[in-house]
């Protein structure tokens, strides 16, 4: 099982390589979202000293396209794949397309953060024109061990950070800012949260140029269940560091390598209070009904 | 070509309704792998009523196998497909590409539309879900007219795009804002609307939210009359209406209004006067405020409700027509109060409304003043033909 990670900045790399990841995941200009963006020259920069590092690269192109992107999009594929980048991670399906189109040799990683829920449904991708799956964040874990035992070597788990709720592509938080006659520069950056009036939660929310999204409150991390996904075949799992602190994400990936070497650490004692399992031992499946 | 004017039905009545009002297709829902667990109450017979009564009018029914299933929810699902088929169903909608492909392994003659929720918004992507038997798809809600225009250019693939109803403030398939709030899941058909709720925002710690005007994520409904005539020109293949939770009122008048526009831009009557006419009986309908959506421009304040609780409902539906009778009475159910001397519209298909004033109402061959039990049976005298099922409401401005 391989450990991947947003790379919040090229500093950053041989702090992560030291902690033990396998592969790196990059934002990219134009095409990503939520994640540290990078133009074409710096990711040259990351592929080159990733080479040296023996680390992996994929982008992370997490945007939906509009059709006046598509061009763009194609155009980016064939360059990240000349510069030796090893993989997409993406959520619209025309990057299948695009892929094709550019006969590219990049790895192509169907991740819709939803959707994904299902064997069969992830066995569907994997015959047609996809090489790995994120599969969706509200599966329980005895629904991703089955998927991937089922797949194996072929399904990746979001592993570690703040699992997004949803995105919109409307700027929420700037409207209301000027419904209410606010100054809409308050929706910028990262100190934003929201919470529902009955709820004590705070959910991070991020608005950013073309996309919304809100996250859960709690930081989700899959530590205590990382040698179960790893026995039952899970190809990858990916960290976020957005609105993650500082070092967390590092000592997540020490961690997780650690584990995964049956070394023991004490990354849960400290950080228990903060993560959580996300969907891995709750079901979402009541209905209006309440049944 | 004409496009499909496609309406939703919750129960076989409203599916009756829509076709007979003019909708070329209705879409519903089945007891299982469908959305809207509520509004899906159709049991197998009853979609094969709806389709031996569509076939009459030279219509279809489509039937949502939306749901995104989660192994648990698969079984069965084989059985299902084919029992539609036999009933005759025109088209699965789907949000699953194993469905699609499923489906059209195994039950060839429905046709598979690819459901909003996969929020497809360009023609690469289209391109891709080609290889899972997609016949049709139905344009993610955030594709604006000009998108619109390069995605039915560059792509062969029939589109559908929302035209009137209720939106998802967020990608659809992708919120699972409910799952986190309720423990229901959205994608599953349990999603608690947690968009509409209300929240309060903070900046650093500090609220900046206003206490009497808390944030909310409640996006105005879609109307899309005036952009009716532009997506016609532009080829798009069906126009769908939202709603399957609505009132038969609610369909009737939505699917008569969008009828009447699309024939008369067909038939090259004006485009403006085609507008205002479909938009003044629109106002009869039970909307909540309505927006033109991402059609324009990226939605901004005034797309969304802030503030409001209520659903705006309407009082103007006060009874459906039942049977007329020899004696020149008609025998209507009530549905809302209504006092004699009103001025009523009457709501048949294929024509123009149609108003009078109520004179004189009757219970069991007694004069009564006034109407205020729904669903009672009262007869009253409407001075030109009616036919059973038509619809009966306050008289338009
Ligand atoms: S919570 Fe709102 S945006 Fe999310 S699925 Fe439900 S209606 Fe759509």
């Amino acid at each position: 099982m391989r450990l991947l990670s947003i790379l919040r900045s090229i500093e950053h790399m041989q702090a992560l390589k030291d902690a033990g990841v396998d592969g790196i995941v990059l934002g990219v200009e134009g095409f990503s979202y939520r994640s540290p963006l990078y133009d074409l020259e710096q990711i040259k920069e990351v592929v080159d000293r990733a080479k040296s590092l023996g680390v992996s690269t994929y982008l992370h192109c997490n945007r939906m396209l509009d059709e006046e992107e598509i061009i763009p999009a194609l155009t980016l594929i064939q360059t990240i794949d000349a510069l030796g980048v090893d993989g997409i991670l993406f959520q619209d399906l025309a990057y299948v397309t695009l892929c094709e189109q550019a006969k590219a040799n990049l790895v192509r990683i169907y991740a819709p953060e939803a959707i994904l829920t299902s064997s069969p449904e992830v066995r569907t991708m994997l015959e047609n024109g996809v090489d790995h799956v994120m599969v969706a964040k509200e599966l329980t874990l005895d629904e991703v061990l089955k998927i991937a035992g089922e797949n194996p070597k072929k399904v990746g788990v979001f592993g570690f950070g703040h699992l997004p709720m949803s995105v919109s592509r409307r700027p929420l938080v700037k409207n209301y800012l000027d419904e209410i006659k606010k100054d809409r520069s308050l929706a910028d950056g990262f100190g934003l949260r929201l919470q529902e009036e009955k709820r004590a939660f705070l959910y991070p929310i991020l608005e950013e140029d073309k996309e919304t999204t809100i996250f859960q409150d709690r930081l989700f991390c899959v530590l205590p269940e990382l040698t179960k996904l790893q026995a039952n075949d899970v190809a990858f799992v990916l960290a976020d560091d957005v609105f993650v602190e500082e070092g967390m994400l590092t000592a997540f990936i020490h961690s997780a390598h650690n584990r995964m070497a049956q070394r023991e650490d004490d990354f849960m004692e400290r950080y228990a209070h903060v993560v959580t399992s996300g969907y891995f031992y709750k079901k979402t499946n009541l209905t209006k009904e309440g049944n | 070509m004409k496009p499909e004017l496609l309406a939703p039905a919750g129960d076989l009545a409203r599916a009756k309704t829509a076709i007979r009002f003019g909708a070329d297709a209705v879409y519903l829902g089945g007891k299982r792998f469908s959305l809207r667990s509520r509004a899906s109450n159709f049991e197998l017979e009853d979609i094969a009523e709806a389709v031996r009564f569509a076939k009459e009018y030279d219509a279809k029914i489509y039937v949502t196998v939306n749901m995104v299933p989660h192994d648990e929810d698969l079984q069965g699902l084989e059985v299902y497909l084919l029992a539609l088929e036999k009933c005759g169903v025109a088209a699965i909608i789907v949000a699953s590409l194993h469905i699609a492909l499923l489906s059209k392994k195994i039950a060839p003659a429905m046709e598979v539309h690819l459901s909003t929720q996969l929020s497809l918004t360009n023609s690469a992507a289209i391109e891709t879900v080609r290889r899972f038997g997609v016949d049709r798809v139905v344009l993610a809600r955030e594709v604006s007219l000009a998108q619109i225009e390069t995605i039915s250019s560059a792509s062969s693939m029939p589109l559908e795009v929302f035209i009137h109803g209720g939106m998802c403030v967020n990608l659809s398939g992708r919120c699972t804002l409910s799952n986190e709030m309720t423990l229901r899941d959205a994608n599953r058909g349990g999603c608690a609307q947690s968009c509409r709720w209300k929240y309060k925002l903070y900046r650093d710690q500090t609220e900046i939210s206003d206490p009497n005007c808390l944030f909310s994520m409640s996006s105005k409904d879609l109307l899309a009359i005036e952009e009716i005539p532009t997506l016609m020109k532009q080829g798009i293949s069906s126009f769908k209406i939202e709603g399957r939770m609505k009132s038969a009122y609610y369909i009737t008048v939505v699917v008569d209004a969008y009828r009447k526009l699309i024939d008369a831009i067909d038939q090259g009557e004006d485009e403006k006067e085609a507008i205002e006419k479909a938009r003044k009986m629109l106002m009869k309908a039970e909307n909540r405020p309505t927006s033109d959506g991402f059609f324009r421009t990226i939605p901004g304040a005034t797309h969304h409700l802030y503030g409001v609780n209520g659903e705006g409902i309407t009082q103007d539906f006060v009874a459906n027509v039942i049977e007329t009778h020899p004696n020149g009475r008609t025998s209507i159910l009530i549905r809302n109060n209504l006092p004699v001397h009103t001025e009523l519209d009457v709501l048949s298909p294929g024509n123009d409304v149609r108003s009078f004033t109520l004179e004189a109402m009757y219970r069991k061959g007694e004069a009564i003043e006034v109407a205020n039990l729904p669903m009672e049976v009262l007869d009253i005298e409407i001075p030109f033909r009616v036919e059973s099922g038509d619809f009966i409401r306050k008289k338009g401005s």
